[in-house]
């Protein structure tokens, strides 16, 4: 080695300044073109409108961005989300009391600004996975991330294996181009969140009703009857508080079923603490006072329900006495809240994640059939089924490579297996089958955007060697979660206040909000759907009739190289073929960049008459009517013919009308091999204490947090930075434990430590917590906070649904 | 105190010499050093060569770093960089000024609801990315002619954005401008930073990256006190 002399030292250093190692953090001004410096959303000090993502609520916001960095996020009072549900009180009052958001939507900042975000794509470079494992992770650069990834996607495909690519999302965002992705690569394997949410009450009111997601029309309600379901807390979407309490400032009166006194319990005006898994029981004989009482609405029933007789007859012996010995609900209480329920007019019922036991289904069925048989269908104050018009996602047509693969079972066995199988996946089938090795084939390659299986899905041991069984894994997420541990590669993923989506949720009448970016990507990362997109033109992939999907402008129909140009230009043709008619820019125009429809919210949908034209051209299938597809055959279910030959819309069930026993489920069975039972019955869960594991676990959400994903987030660590295990006092005395405690929260799979968190606010035989906490990964904040009850349970499908089981637990509880 | 030197096109060329030292550290925060740029350093003994820009002794620092062990070891202070400086966790040591320096006001009156009104006061919180910190340094970078570049994918408050930066200054002969850099911007949080990494880095060519450093600056002694000056 030479000395070198202080020239030869400059002109090396400068080497290494100018950019030897890459291309250096600065470059000179000039290499802007003048016009990209004023470009963009982003000029000083502006209030620029968007959506909510800090929970799949999709609140109405505004986003103030100062010198291009995001300072203030309040309400949107443009767009209902935020507001309320129903059109005539937005049109009346949203101008004046202004739209709310929940403590996490205010929080969104940090989410943006968060120190442990992931900032480049990394590569592990420790073969072995497992939690506790280091992966010791490399940076690499993007076109080393998308060389690898891109290799892997091709080698599948082209080895015939594009099936072997399970896909899974988060829900509200980008969730078309994932979808498509899929189809045009060739794999049936696309899974997103609501299978982790809401899939169970989804099969219980689509027997019922013949629609997924009725919303609780709670302003204009005079009794609100909500069975496990936190909506004052919990919020899924911000209006949820308002509209409820604003029932009850009316006059209505709230009863809540739960066994935990939750946020929303503790403003009720009466607490119903049950047994978990045991509110069909509770609904039934609820049900059985209401007929034997005859304070059922008859007219309504005669006309709209089909079924009732065996429901009656069904309900016949479950009497309060009964459901008491089931539920520990006094049977005075069931015959007092059935009977105020039956009389007073208009009720609303509802339940969420209630259903998150084996025998949710039916349950939720069970609980429906109390607003069918009173009459509580479709009117102010009631159950009401959304018009749920937006942008359309347009079918893509895959090339006949594809095609081969699409054809190829889905790996959770879909409706074959599923009676009620929903296109967002069976979450705890995908895992059992990878991790014990059944299913029709083993998926070589996993790619998972934006979700955290290893907290979402119970059965944590289990999950960690499902994911082990990936040979090539991708994770896309803002933050390294204990899912991205698993990861070979990892994307950093973007904010939702740093990329588009459409929003349509969550009201009762055609509307539609706009997510947008507020500022550029923090790390200059590409959004989501860039991302895909980028994937789909390397890997080359064409439509059925030869078309360049990830290159055209869906409105330009011109190649376009920019990929967030090409993505606005796909959103414009969503919403321009959807109900608004309108384009991206339009949209981002309209005040808050929300569109909202004037129709406004309409009930009694199902007296709609069917023009007369619609019915002439439909198909008929006893009084059945459909559109036709092209060929002339049976399409989608429009409307009914009624006794009297008028053509009425009806509801989208086999009979068009509501079915408290539901002829179809005759000779089917459940992925268990288990015939459906055409009535709601209630049967126990699966999952009962015993000696061993006497208590029940359960666990729910609050405010302060969605899921487990927002435990980083520093402004909602000041809220609420852990929870510990809730215990009656009783129980804790008569097990020697005191408050603040430390105990063993110990089931089968596993046991976890916690702290004592003494209440009279839950049942005698029921511990809980909030769900999210515990994690071991996801950032400074998050971890070590908390305990993860996930490890506590195995993983297991709703049987009917594909439902995640997550609340049916029962531990032992003991001194640490 | 910035060395001073008798004559002019000597100081000239020290100062060149300071921005050379500034960028050989923005390149070592910048991304893990390859082989190619290890084996520059150790065969010209870079950081030895700047020894007129050392003080405090930091020699044997920079030996340590012109190991030539160092050149077998690629992959390993790759892993080590990703650790220290980009992936999330305890191990981390943030590499960015808002970071340390910046508040960020909780305004209150976030709602325009009748239920929500506006309260008095704000509230503050450190220990976030993308602060003010993060504009007024862009300003700068603009002011002299610079911007992000976009295959950097990270921050402008980045140490090895502001450690370029000062490097530019002081190649086109900004000095009291490159001084009054440190002196509002890295000088504030570097110590902090370099402080943190020479405890945490598991392996002695990070530790001695941060000691080198840690003596380069040496030269604005008084400011470097380890701790923001906000
Ligand atoms: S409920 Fe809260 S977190 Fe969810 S979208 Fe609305 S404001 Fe955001």
């Amino acid at each position: 080695m030479h000395p070198i002399n202080r020239r030869e030292f400059l002109k090396l250093t400068g080497v290494v300044g100018s950019g030897i190692l890459g291309a250096g953090a600065l470059r000179p001004l000039k290499a802007i073109a003048k016009e990209e410096l004023g470009r963009g959303p982003y000029d000083n000090g502006k209030w620029i409108p968007s959506c909510c993502h800090m929970c799949g609520g999709t609140t109405g916001i505004m986003c103030q961005v100062v010198d291009g960095r995001l300072v203030r996020i309040k309400p949107n009072n443009h767009n209902p989300v935020g507001f309320t549900n129903i059109s005539d009180d937005f049109f009346a009052n949203a101008d004046k009391e202004g739209a709310v958001m929940c403590p996490k939507g205010n929080a969104g900042i940090m989410a943006l600004y968060d120190p442990d975000r992931v900032r480049q794509p990394l590569r592990r470079t420790n073969p072995q996975k497992g939690i506790g494992i280091d992966p010791q992770w490399k940076v690499i650069s993007w076109e080393e991330a998308y060389s690898e990834i891109v290799s892997k996607l091709k080698n599948l495909r082209d080895a015939g294996e594009a099936h072997q690519l399970l896909w899974f999302s988060e829900d509200h965002c980008f969730t078309h181009i994932q979808d498509d992705f899929c189809k045009l690569f060739g794999t049936p394997n696309y899974n997103m969140h609501s299978n982790l949410c809401d899939v169970g009450r989804k099969a219980s009111f689509k027997i019922l009703m013949g629609d997924e997601r009725p919303l609780i029309d709670a302003i204009n309600s005079k009794y609100m009857l909500i069975f496990g379901w936190n909506p004052l807390s919990a919020t899924k979407w911000s209006h949820l508080p308002r509209i409820i309490t604003r029932g009850v400032e009316r006059g209505a009166k709230l009863v809540v079923v739960d066994p935990h006194l939750s946020y929303t319990a503790s403003k009720a005006h009466q607490w119903v603490p049950l047994r978990p898994g045991t509110d069909g029981a509770l609904a039934l004989a609820m049900a059985h006072v209401i007929l034997r009482d005859n304070l059922q609405d008859q007219a309504f029933i005669d006309e709209w329900v089909t079924g009732f007789t065996e429901f009656r007859e069904y309900v016949k012996d479950k009497t309060p006495q009964w459901a008491e010995g089931i539920t520990t609900v006094p049977a005075k209480t069931i015959e007092q809240v059935a009977r105020e329920f039956a009389s007073t007019k208009p009720a609303l019922v509802d339940v969420w994640s209630g259903t998150h036991h084996t025998n949710g289904v039916y349950a939720g069925w069970a609980i429906g059939s109390l607003a069918v048989i009173t009459g509580n269908v479709e009117k102010p104050g009631t159950l009401v089924l959304p018009d749920k018009k937006g942008n359309k996602h347009i079918e893509v047509e895959a090339d006949e490579a594809a095609k081969v693969t699409l054809k190829q079972p889905r790996f959770d066995g879909g409706k074959d297996k599923y009676p009620y199988f929903n296109k967002s996946g069976v979450y705890a089938e995908i895992i059992n089958r990878l991790s014990k090795g059944g299913g029709p084939y083993q998926p070589k390659m996993g790619m998972i955007v934006f979700q955290n299986l290893l907290m979402a899905v119970v059965g944590t041991k289990n999950v960690e060697t499902a994911l082990r069984k990936f040979e090539f894994l991708v994770v896309v997420d803002t933050m390294l979660s204990e899912t991205a541990e698993f990861a070979d590669i990892v994307i950093p993923g973007t904010t939702y206040l740093e990329r588009y989506d459409l929003n349509n949720h969550w009201v009762t009448w055609p509307i539609l909000g706009l997510r947008q970016p507020v500022v550029k990507p923090l790390f200059g990362q590409p959004a989501e759907y860039e991302f895909v997109c980028e994937l789909g033109r390397r890997l080359g992939l064409k439509e059925g009739n030869g078309g360049d999907f990830f290159w055209t402008g869906h409105m330009s129909h011109q190649r376009i190289e920019d990929k967030t140009k090409w993505y606005e230009e796909l959103l414009s043709k969503e919403l321009k073929e959807g109900e608004p008619k309108i384009t991206l820019e339009e949209l981002k125009a309209l005040p808050g960049a929300t569109w909202v429809s004037k129709n406004g919210t309409k009930y009694n949908k199902h007296t709609g008459a069917i023009a007369p034209e619609k019915v002439q051209d439909a198909f008929t299938e006893g009084a059945l009517l459909f559109s036709k597809k092209k060929d002339g055959s049976k399409d989608k279910q429009i409307g009914m013919l009624k006794a009297d030959g008028t053509a009425v819309r009806g509801f989208m069930t086999p009979s068009g009308k509501l079915e408290l026993y539901a002829a179809k489920h005759t000779g089917k069975k459940d992925a268990n091999g288990k015939e459906l039972s055409p009535l709601p019955a209630y049967e126990p869960r699966e999952w009962q204490p015993d000696d061993k594991y006497p208590l029940y676990l359960i666990n729910w959400k609050e405010a302060s947090q969605t899921h487990s994903r927002t435990q980083n987030n520093a402004f909602l660590a000041e809220i609420k930075s852990t929870d510990g295990l809730r215990m009656n006092k009783k129980t804790a005395q008569r097990l020697g434990i005191s408050q603040h405690d430390e105990v063993w929260v110990e089931s089968p799979y596993g046991k976890v430590k916690m702290k004592i968190e003494l209440t009279e606010g839950i049942h005698p035989e029921v511990v809980g917590t909030q769900h999210g906490w515990g994690h071991w990964a996801l950032g400074r904040i998050a971890k070590g906070r908390g305990a993860h009850t996930g490890i506590l349970a195995p993983t297991k499908p709703c049987a009917l649904s594909g439902q995640s089981l997550n609340k049916e637990i029962c531990v032992n509880v003991t001194k640490a | 105190m910035l060395p001073k030197l008798e004559n002019q096109e000597n100081q000239a060329l020290l100062n060149q010499e300071i921005a050379g030292g500034y960028f050989l550290f923005a390149s070592l925060f910048y991304q893990p050093p390859r082989q190619d740029f290890l084996k520059m350093i150790i065969e010209a003994q870079l950081l030895t060569q700047a020894r007129n820009i050392h003080h405090q002794g930091i020699e044997p620092l920079a030996k340590s770093i012109e190991d030539p062990r160092w050149l077998h070891q690629e992959e390993k202070i790759a892993v080590e960089f990703a650790s220290l400086f980009v992936v999330p966790g305890q191990g981390m040591i943030t590499p960015y000024e808002s970071y340390y320096c910046d508040t960020l006001i909780i305004d209150h009156s976030t709602a325009c609801s009748p239920y929500f009104q506006s309260q008095e006061g704000s509230v503050g919180l450190k220990g976030f990315l993308g602060g003010n910190s993060n504009q007024s340094v862009q300003a700068l970078y603009k002011k002299f002619g610079f911007e992000i570049n976009p295959a950097f994918f990270d921050l402008p408050d980045h140490v090895s954005a502001e450690l370029e930066f000062i490097g530019k200054l002081y190649e086109s002969g900004y000095y009291a401008e490159a001084e009054n850099f440190h002196q509002k911007h890295l000088g504030r949080w570097v110590g902090l930073f370099l402080n943190k990494l020479s405890g945490q880095a598991k392996s002695s060519f990070y530790r001695a990256v941060a000691e080198s450093l840690q003596g380069f600056l040496s030269m604005y002694d008084g400011r470097r006190d380890g701790k923001c000056l906000d």
